[in-house]
């Protein structure tokens, strides 16, 4: 399976990069915006700030082609920044547009609750929502966090797996073919690699 | 729900191998960090910490490039350290793919650095790395007002080393660790130089005072011995709990650990190893468990296990069923006291059975045989190899509970030279019925050589797995010789 991460200059992708390999996939790591819009595993990465990031995916042409690839049959993940990115806004030093593929607004954790939210937390996976993104993951499942925001107003049918910290989150969303996970699923050992091979498997289970 | 305790193997690193050793005192090697780094993700560690003791500066590439080799295999979050002095020697360490640097002894030079790292590269990428020690006769019994809800006065006292604990620096350790959190630490790993190395358990007054004194994740490391002593930095206010020497020496495994922090009511992120989560259980959530004897390979029993009784199992290392007819779990050997010890756990190709291999204290069957399947019929002559394992279990016996007339006893009790001796004879005697006797004279001689051999062995304490081993060992060097 060919995997297309998106390059555009946002914090270290290598760990992401070496997930996939593991999982014998081609990672074809570029910033070109043909390439990404011809993917059909297009993984959004990200580590840093909002604002920058979403003015580089608009610059670069990239944000048009990941939505071209979704409309082509390709399938999107974001992860962490990335999965923040793909809601219409954020509220993180400002406002800002986001890429409007999933309803729902990045806002800070309420106050009093310890940011950032770093280390292994417990997944609420939807059961009703029999979501391919979390199939096969023998519960518990704790995953690893770092962030401090989240998304709120996400539709409940979009919702794979809830988090409380403060007060339950949107952790994992399957919104169509555009899935996303607040937590490093590269850092979450076998659980997290699970996630990703289910990212990249043909057969909806 | 509340974030998972972290449980935090440490491996000392001295030019990129793992060293062992008490703080720079006796150490060895002990191995490769990348090697020991799979194994512990694989058993269920949830970071890993790697801390290089030499830290000298020629040796920064080394350090780096190693970075790159751990992070090629891990998919857990890790940190490294020592000798961090400036921002390019964090940067460095990051881009190889650290998630995390400390900074321990630059930073009590100069706590700017801490400020310094976590602009660039944010707060959740510095842990401040403390380790602090009790000195005598250092200012009052009541020191510091602002320590005023701290009874200790040896911890009021206490002060952040340098150089890997053995240099005093001014700083008081209490304002220090408020200090580092104005300055943007994004955690604390805290090692008692008091408590370090003596396995009596972690430094409670000292994690219980900085906890008060600030609101960082603080990672409690030094004096690790016991199982309980983990729970124990635990509710002494620890998020995460380090141990470096019980993991590399294997007095511990990272479940047991785990299953001995739950057991104490402490959130862990259970152990699950990939291989467990192929186990297809059935309709009754049962699996089959095949026995088998680790020794004479004899299979034992077939019995049932529900997802607790393999759990259980794994972390105890002694086989538990669940039962069918009573509906119940159950240890081997509860009662009987013949408790089987898992050496090893096979699975099936199809996920669907187990395979333990045990060696067992005792009989498997209830009716007292050895093993559960009794032979009800012979179709043919079974081809075997040569079986010793009976030999040595019996022999084993005689040198355990020794018997009044046993020529096996006169024999330890003549000691090794005299059953040496008639090893030799044995020998002579083989080579003398191959020269000139039938086969059946022959195997004679060969049993009574071979039981000598087994005594001897059994009175020397050679394990039978060292004459294997040495045996594969062969295997490897002759192959592709005529």
């Amino acid at each position: 399976m060919r995997v297309t991460l998106l390059d555009y200059g946002v914090g270290n992708t290598a760990s992401v990069r070496r997930a996939f390999e593991r999982l014998g996939a081609t990672v074809d790591f570029t910033s070109e915006p043909e390439r990404v819009a011809g993917g059909k595993r297009i993984v959004l990465p990200g580590v840093g700030a909002f604002a920058p990031a979403i003015s580089r995916l608009r610059q670069s042409g990239l944000a048009e082609a990941v939505k071209a690839a979704l409309a082509n049959g390709g399938r999107l993940i974001g992860l962490c920044l990335g999965f923040q990115l793909l809601f219409e806004r954020s509220f993180e030093f400002g406002e800002n547009e986001g890429l409007g593929l999933v309803p729902g607004e990045v806002r800070p954790f309420p106050p009093g609750v310890r940011v950032p939210h770093i280390g292994w937390n417990e997944l609420q996976i939807e059961s009703a929502t029999r979501t391919r993104l979390l199939s096969g993951l023998a519960e518990p499942v704790f995953v690893y966090f770092v962030h401090s925001f989240r998304p709120e107003g996400v539709p409940e049918e979009s919702i794979a797996a809830r988090c409380a910290y403060g007060s339950p989150f949107p952790a994992a969303i399957e919104h169509g073919e555009v899935w996303g996970c607040q937590f490093h699923p590269e850092k979450s050992s076998a659980a997290g690699s699970r996630i990703l091979a289910n990212f990249l498997s043909e057969d909806p289970r | 729900m509340t974030l998972a305790v972290r449980l935090i193997p440490c491996l000392d690193i001295d030019r990129g191998r793992v060293v062992k050793g008490l703080r720079f005192q006796n150490i060895r090697d002990a191995g490769d960090p990348v090697q020991a780094a799979e194994r512990y993700e694989r058993e269920g560690a949830d970071e890993l910490i790697f801390l290089d003791i030499t830290a000298s500066h020629e040796e920064r590439g080394t350090l780096v490039n190693l970075v790159e080799r751990i992070a090629e295999v891990l998919s857990i979050p890790f940190t490294v350290g020592g000798g961090v002095r400036s921002v390019e020697d964090a940067g460095a360490l990051l881009r190889a793919g650290a998630d995390r640097v400390t900074v321990n002894t630059a930073a009590l030079a100069d706590p700017s650095l801490i400020t310094r790292i976590a602009e660039r590269y944010g707060s959740q990428c510095v842990v401040v790395a403390i380790d602090a020690k009790r000195v005598e006769g250092r200012g009052t019994r009541n020191a510091g007002i602002a320590d005023a809800g701290i009874a200790d006065a040896g911890i009021a006292n206490a002060v952040a080393m340098t150089h890997g604990g053995r240099r005093e620096s001014p700083w008081k350790l209490l304002d220090w660790v408020r200090e580092v959190e104005s300055r943007g630490a994004g955690e604390i790993l805290l090692t008692s130089v008091d408590t370090d190395g003596t396995k009596n358990g972690f430094d409670v007054e000292m994690l219980e005072a900085v906890r008060k004194a600030t609101t960082l994740p603080l990672i409690a490391s030094g004096g690790a011995g016991e199982l309980s002593h983990f729970s124990e930095g635990v509710r002494a206010g620890a998020d995460a709990v380090l141990a470096a020497s019980v993991f590399h020496d294997r007095v511990f495994s990272i479940r047991e650990v785990k299953a001995a922090m739950r057991r104490a009511g402490v959130v862990v992120r259970p152990v699950r190893e990939p291989w467990r989560e192929a186990v297809r259980f059935n309709e009754q959530g049962l699996v089959p468990v095949i026995v088998q004897d680790a020794r004479s390979k004899t299979v034992l029993t077939l019995a049932w296990a529900n997802e607790e009784a393999l759990d259980l199992t794994l972390e105890t290392r002694a086989t538990h069923f669940f039962s069918r007819s009573r509906k119940a779990l159950w240890k081997k050997g509860e009662s009987s006291g013949n408790v089987q010890e898992v050496v090893s756990v096979s699975l099936d190709c199809d996920g669907d059975a187990v395979l333990y291999s045990v060696i067992p204290a005792g009989p498997a069957c209830h009716t007292g045989a050895l093993t559960c399947f009794h032979e009800v019929e012979a179709l043919k002559n079974a081809p075997r190899s040569l079986d010793l394992a009976p030999l040595f279990s019996v022999v084993r016996d005689r040198k355990e509970n020794p018997q009044p007339g046993s020529y096996t006893n006169s024999l330890f009790s003549a000691g090794p030279l005299r059953i040496a001796k008639k090893v030799g004879e044995e020998g002579v005697e083989v080579a003398l019925a191959a020269v000139g006797e039938d086969r059946e004279r022959m195997a004679s001689e060969i049993a009574d050589l071979l039981y000598h051999v087994v005594v001897l062995m059994t009175a020397r304490d050679v394990p039978e797995s060292l004459v294997e081993e040495e045996l594969k060992k062969r295997r490897g060097q002759r192959r592709g010789t005529p």
